[in-house]
């Protein structure tokens, strides 16, 4: 017994010594305030970060008299996405090195490169490390609607801006805005659906059938096209929804059939995406029902794995068409064809854009971003011409107006697809030709509500 | 006077303890909030070890963490009971959703329990995905509320780690108890279980419910850690991951879960930071623990222990590390 209690005291005073030094002191060294200064905490030296991966841009000529900043990335670098993020890395990366210099404002840009796995809580714990660990001040940004609303609502509480070119849900910039987000470059679905619906109304198709995912998204996307297909005097007369990871679309692809539209509108992405279009073929409906597509699943990253037969001639509606001969977008696309060995999908130019645009902020407030605030309304304040996208500017809902193009599949020479334009709509909203107040007094696009009967 | 050997789990213990209540003082909010996560995780995969006493297997259990997180932020954010409410009706939920996973699971066993759990889970994950008007769909909930001492990351993990703590504690007594051995016993015989008049289905039932609190509690502390609920809280992966956690830790031990979910869970976050390839590190460490160390790393500790002490293998004392041999053995 004796024993035993000797080693109880020896227990007892190391754990009494270790709480008294740490009641003596005050835990972590930030707080979540809201107004934290990022870039007034110790920064790194140049050049000496542990990088993640190979993120650092290229060694340059010009010296750097300040301190650097640092720039968080945070996309799904692992996971079902990750294709996403080689593009989107890859257009970011291209425009430090078109630009010659990381350097801005005397002030060197490092950016850091976080996986989110497509899942909220990594993509909050990845963003406070981001923070804590490498002093980013601010965050350039997730892909996917569920995870930027979990970054975002984190961020904010810490001051961080937010940019995010790449997700496209319709309601961050509309019914549930998040506070500390800016869509530069960015896109939403039903910006660019309510496009193909007026343009099919256009067209002279009386009657339409959409397939979109049973998900947010499908639902934005054929809200957008059904919302403005019936007010240019269409009828939608079938609407099908399926999950992701459809393996054979042969039952969506009869009753789309059966129901012999005139004009046949699908929203998906991904896999499925590449598995519909190649269906559509096969069961010979490309040459009977004309198809028009949403971006993403005439997307590069579709494309790419389509075959001629399949894609040739198919008309899908977009914010970025690589095939544009606008000269800022064709000197794009050829560049990432040279560097990458393909085409560009959306993700490279919209990440090249953002990257050009928060270096002109970041020149235009003479390298000083610890004022979040100022930075934000810089942000607001520039207006980018020349771009891939063409110009660009922000909303009132820090929003991106955009050129929106009905494009066609075409082969190149060399064999790969791209999407041309055959028609270019200029400066389109988030909100079409509706009145903002008017559109964001109907419910959020849902598979209840499509815009059918409205306005 | 040598240092009784027979105390130094204690003492180990105790260190470790200190050490976690140290944490924020000696590193910064990341890694404070890995551990967190890391934590939140122990508590569900303690909750699938639970019923592993039992030799069931559970690929489920996300789907019992999810319905008490989003029970929890249904009620925060759509009526104006306060945070104790919330919880409790989170708790409540996960209860139930525990509960009826096991009256539809209790007839099966080995590979059809997993196969029965696997489908409840995915039956959740379902629901959330597409209940839009009441769970946001894969959008989630967001704007949930912590309670105010936990507002700072560093109060989220003292919350966290008492609560873990108390679980411990708790797992370790229903563990020692006489319910704890008749889960032991439905492992190795039901028959025989059933022949000392011990109803199984009923064993099984109480240990979902018990489990269930666990989960639920998982699940109330991972929506304050997100301020956030979406649906891949109830996905087959993360219900996986947990299942892993508790393999790679060591079935059957308490240390175990904990030990897999903070390697597990410091792999994904900070390794991840390191190298994209951090999933093949998993991977390789999930094959290592497999070809080496069948009973986890718990388990290996064990062994490496027994070899070092030559008084051979202590037996069950505070340290409350019980495998499966030594049960049998007692």
């Amino acid at each position: 017994m004796k024993r035993i209690a000797k080693s109880w005291q020896i227990t007892a005073f190391v754990a009494v010594l270790l709480l008294v030094i740490t009641a003596c002191s005050s835990p972590g060294s930030d707080d979540a305030t809201t107004t934290v200064a990022p870039g007034t905490t110790a920064p790194e030296e140049p050049g000496s970060t542990e990088a993640p991966t190979d993120t650092e841009g290229p060694t340059d000529t010009t010296v750097a008299s300040g301190e650097p900043i640092h720039i968080g990335l945070i996309a799904p670098l692992t996971g079902p996405f990750s294709v996403v993020s080689e593009d989107l890395i890859a257009g970011w990366e291209m425009y430090w090195e078109d630009r010659g210099s990381t350097i801005v404002a005397g002030r060197e840009i490092i950016w850091h490169a976080a996986d989110d796995a497509n899942d909220p809580a990594t993509g909050i714990t990845q963003a406070n490390g981001l923070v804590s660990q490498q002093n980013v001040s601010m965050i350039v940004g997730p892909v996917t609607t569920a995870v930027g609303s979990a970054v975002a609502e984190e961020m904010n509480r810490q001051g961080i801006p937010v940019f995010t070119p790449v997700l496209s849900d319709d309601n961050v910039t509309q019914r549930s805005p998040l506070e500390g987000v800016v869509r530069i470059a960015g896109w939403t679905a039903s910006q660019v659906t309510h496009v193909a619906g007026a343009w099919a109304a256009d067209q002279g198709y009386e009657t339409a059938a959409t397939i979109c995912f049973d998900l947010q998204f499908g639902y934005e996307h054929c809200g957008g096209f059904a919302n403005t297909f019936t007010d240019g005097g269409g009828d939608v007369t079938l609407q099908l929804w399926h999950p992701i990871g459809v393996e054979d679309f042969a039952t969506f692809v009869s009753q789309l059939s059966d129901a012999n539209p005139d004009v046949v509108f699908v929203g998906n992405s991904g896999p499925d995406a590449v598995r519909f279009v190649q269906a559509w073929a096969d069961f010979g409906l490309k040459d009977q029902i004309p198809l028009i597509a949403t971006e993403t699943t005439l997307d590069q990253t579709s494309l790419r794995g389509l075959s001629a037969e399949a894609a040739d001639g198919l008309i899908s509606v977009g914010h970025w068409a690589e095939g544009w001969d606008a000269p800022a977008a064709a000197a794009f696309t050829q560049a990432y064809l040279e560097r990458e060995g393909q085409m560009p999908s959306y993700f490279a130019p919209a990440m090249y854009i953002a990257a050009d645009w928060i270096a002109q902020a970041i020149e235009a407030l003479d390298g000083d971003v610890s004022d979040t605030q100022a930075l934000v309304d810089q942000i607001r304040a520039i207006t980018l011409e020349n771009t891939p996208f063409g110009t660009q500017s922000l909303d009132d809902r820090d929003h991106t107006n955009q050129f929106v193009h009905i494009r066609q599949v075409e082969v190149r020479d060399d064999g790969l697809l791209w999407n041309v334009p055959i028609e270019t709509y200029e400066d389109v909203s988030q909100f079409w030709t509706y009145d903002p107040e008017e559109y964001l007094a109907q419910p959020a696009y849902s598979r209840e509500y499509q815009g059918l009967d409205w306005p | 006077m040598t240092f009784p050997r027979r105390a130094l789990p204690l003492t180990g213990l105790t260190a470790i303890l200190a050490a976690a209540i140290a944490l924020p003082y000696m590193t910064d909010r990341f890694i404070v909030s890995v551990m967190t996560l890391a934590l939140i995780f122990a508590l569900l995969a303690l909750s699938i070890n639970l019923l592993g006493y039992a030799g069931l297997a559970s690929l489920g259990h996300a789907g019992i963490m999810a319905v008490s997180a989003y029970a929890l932020a249904v009620t925060a954010l759509e009526t104006d009971a306060g945070l104790i409410v919330q919880a409790l009706v989170g708790l409540g939920f996960g209860l139930l959703a525990a509960v009826i996973f096991g009256l539809l699971s209790m007839r099966t066993s080995g590979v059809y329990f997993l196969m029965a759990t696997l489908a409840l889970g995915m039956v959740v994950w379902g629901l959330t995905i597409r209940l839009t008007s009441v769970t946001g769909g894969e959008n989630g909930l967001r704007g949930l509320e912590r309670p105010s001492f936990a507002e700072p990351y560093w109060g989220l993990y003292y919350l966290v780690l008492g609560v873990l703590v108390a679980c411990l504690a708790a797992l370790w007594v229903i563990t020692k108890s006489p319910f704890g051995l008749a889960l032991k016993g439905l492992r190795d015989n039901e028959a025989r279980i059933q022949m000392l008049g011990y109803n199984p289905a009923f064993i099984k039932i109480y240990a979902f419910a018990l489990s269930g609190i666990f989960a639920g509690l998982a699940g109330i502390l991972y929506a304050y850690y997100n301020r956030f609920v979406s649906p891949s809280t109830a996905g087959f992966l993360t219900s996986g991951k947990a299942v892993l956690m508790v393999i790679l830790g060591g079935i059957g031990t308490l240390a175990g879960p904990v030990i897999g979910a903070v390697i597990i869970t410091f792999v994904e976050n900070v390794v991840s930071l390191s190298t994209a390839r951090w999933p093949t590190v998993l991977g390789l460490l999930y094959i290592v623990s497999v070809l080496f160390a069948r009973d986890g790393i718990a388990g290996l500790g064990r062994t490496v222990w027994a070899r070092v002490s030559s008084t051979g293998p202590s037996r069950g004392n505070g340290a409350g590390l019980n495998t499966p041999a030594e049960v049998r053995r007692e």
